[in-house]
């Protein structure tokens, strides 16, 4: 946390692209990443805007736009894991928390096979789960995954390889 | 070579991910600008109608986030519209003290010219703008001691097309670069006392931004202030203490006290036809207040200063210049309240 808070502030210290322009012109990605974390279409929206209204505040500006693109990925998983954080603190003692996308109301929306996959996938490690929907969601690389999670390219690599088995464990299959 | 696993993970996310449904996706929403911190809400609970574009929609002390929408007046007959550009005297993040790059204001002139609410544009120096700034401002020595011609920002200024909505007009150039502020001037600052008062007192509200009620701020790196702590309302004691220091003042020819109540009624029926801004205010948003009348020949300095000494006083503001001040943001010049408005005229 400590670390990524001073590449943030020396990211804002330098200049060029705008911040506020990669928001608006991957609103909607961005929106789904959120998504496929915390699981429920409006929670998602927050988490985005929030992020937006932080980074906007300052106007704040990149020199590197591929790393301007990972810094605004980074904001938006960062506030994912405050919102599961907040439900796992609210939820503790009371029934647990079923996020619309992968719940049985949503049946309509997912065959039952999808749900299975998304459920093992919630299930797995912060890391794990984060590195898995970057790659095979989003199709990034192993070094923009890196950029995005603020970990090295070879831990990406182990932590996607781990999430795989500990996935195909869960679903009963062969990784 | 992906596996099956793989397979299912990839299929699985990407039905997930298309659930969403972009036709119900909020737009985002820039956040309000909480520098400048002439309440908006105050001018008006002070009885001056100021209808001045977005702009004049500036931080207010309550918590919530819907400030920024208020002063939106609806889509309308053709309006005059001022884009002020940034200069090293620039208040605000927008310009990070800056002076926008000739190429940046040739950029924004093609821009302007290509909008297609916009029917014309001219550019006003700083000298043209700083003529008018002292015509206007004839009356009010203190204000034109403080302003010198650097403070006052250049501008283009556009002549709308019947049926242009400002509001969007603002939006749709905001974070352009080398754009300090915009300004709706057609809707004029009219000067319409609501309140005979001269002086009016406010009171802390709870949670309040206001630094005199005890709210601390802080700057960041990018020069955006935030709220790190919020006031504390004015106690009982504390309003009574206020009212008997009131009490004694020679120069108080008369004075009322009104409650929040009162204020909101005031404020509602002012802002009748301004369903934005009345839908963000709550009666709890509106301060306590005393308005105070001063006996004539009397100044209203002292009394200003000592009143704002007293605990549990938000702020205290003088009419007249508070107009001033409203009228000084057409000019693309921000000042605190007490830069223009204390002391001797």
């Amino acid at each position: 946390m400590e670390v990524e808070l001073l590449t943030q502030r020396e990211a804002l210290a330098r200049e060029r692209v705008d911040i506020a322009s990669i928001f608006a012109e991957h609103h909607v990605g961005l929106v789904r990443l959120a998504l496929l974390m915390v699981g429920d279409q409006a929670s998602a929206e927050d988490v985005v805007q929030e992020a937006f209204a932080r980074t906007h505040a300052g106007r704040a500006r990149m020199r590197d736009a591929d790393k301007a693109l990972a810094y605004v990925r980074s904001a938006v998983l960062n506030g994912c894991r405050s919102v599961l954080r907040r439900r796992a603190t609210v939820f503790r003692r009371a029934v647990p928390y079923e996020p619309p996308v992968w719940s049985a109301e949503s049946a309509v929306l997912l065959g039952e096979e999808r749900r299975e996959v998304l459920r093992a996938l919630r299930e797995l490690p912060r890391r794990q789960r984060e590195a898995l929907t970057l790659r095979y969601y989003f199709d990034l690389s192993d070094q923009e995954i890196a950029d995005t999670m603020s970990v090295g390219v070879s831990t990406v690599r182990s932590t996607i390889a781990r999430g795989l088995a500990a996935l195909a464990r869960a679903l009963g299959e062969d990784a | 070579m992906s596996s099956p696993v793989e397979d299912r993970l990839r299929e699985a996310l990407a039905e997930a991910g298309a659930s969403l449904d972009e036709s119900a996706l909020r737009p985002l929403r820039a956040p309000e600008r909480r520098r400048f911190q002439v309440d908006f809400r105050l001018l008006a609970a002070a009885g001056v109608v100021v209808v001045a574009g977005a702009t004049v929609a500036v931080g207010l002390g309550g918590p919530g986030n819907e400030d920024r929408a208020v002063v939106a007046s609806p889509p309308s007959p053709p309006t005059e519209m001022a884009v002020f550009l940034c200069t090293p005297a620039s208040p605000g993040p927008s310009c990070q003290g800056r002076a926008i790059t000739p190429s940046q204001t040739k950029a924004l002139e093609i821009r302007l010219k290509g909008l297609p609410q916009v029917e014309t544009v001219a550019f006003i120096d700083q000298a043209t703008a700083y003529e008018g700034f002292r015509k206007t401002f004839a009356h009010n020595r203190k204000l034109l001691d403080e302003v010198k011609i650097a403070d006052l920002p250049p501008s283009f200024r556009l002549k709308t097309r019947p049926g242009a909505d400002p509001v969007q007009l603002d939006k749709s150039l905001r974070g352009v670069a080398g754009i300090q502020n915009i300004a709706d001037l057609g809707a004029a600052a009219k000067w319409e006392p609501s309140s005979t008062a001269d002086i009016s007192v406010f009171l802390c509200n709870k949670d309040s931004a206001v630094p005199e009620c005890g709210a601390e701020h802080e700057t960041r790196d990018n020069g955006d202030q935030w709220i790190t702590k919020e006031g504390k309302e004015t106690t009982m004691a504390q309003r009574k203490a206020i009212r008997a220091k009131i009490d004694e003042m020679p120069e108080v020819k008369s004075y009322v006290f009104e409650d929040r109540k009162t204020v909101y009624e005031n404020f509602r029926s002012e802002y009748a036809d301004n369903e934005r801004l009345l839908a963000a205010t709550k009666v709890a948003d509106m301060p306590e207040v005393f308005r105070i009348e001063l006996k004539e020949e009397s100044a209203e300095g002292d009394v200003v200063k000592e009143l704002r000494r007293q605990p549990g006083v938000g702020r205290v503001v003088y009419s007249p210049c508070l107009f001033d001040l409203a009228l000084a943001g057409r000019f693309g010049v921000f000042l605190e309240d007490d830069k223009v408005c204390t002391g001797d005229k």
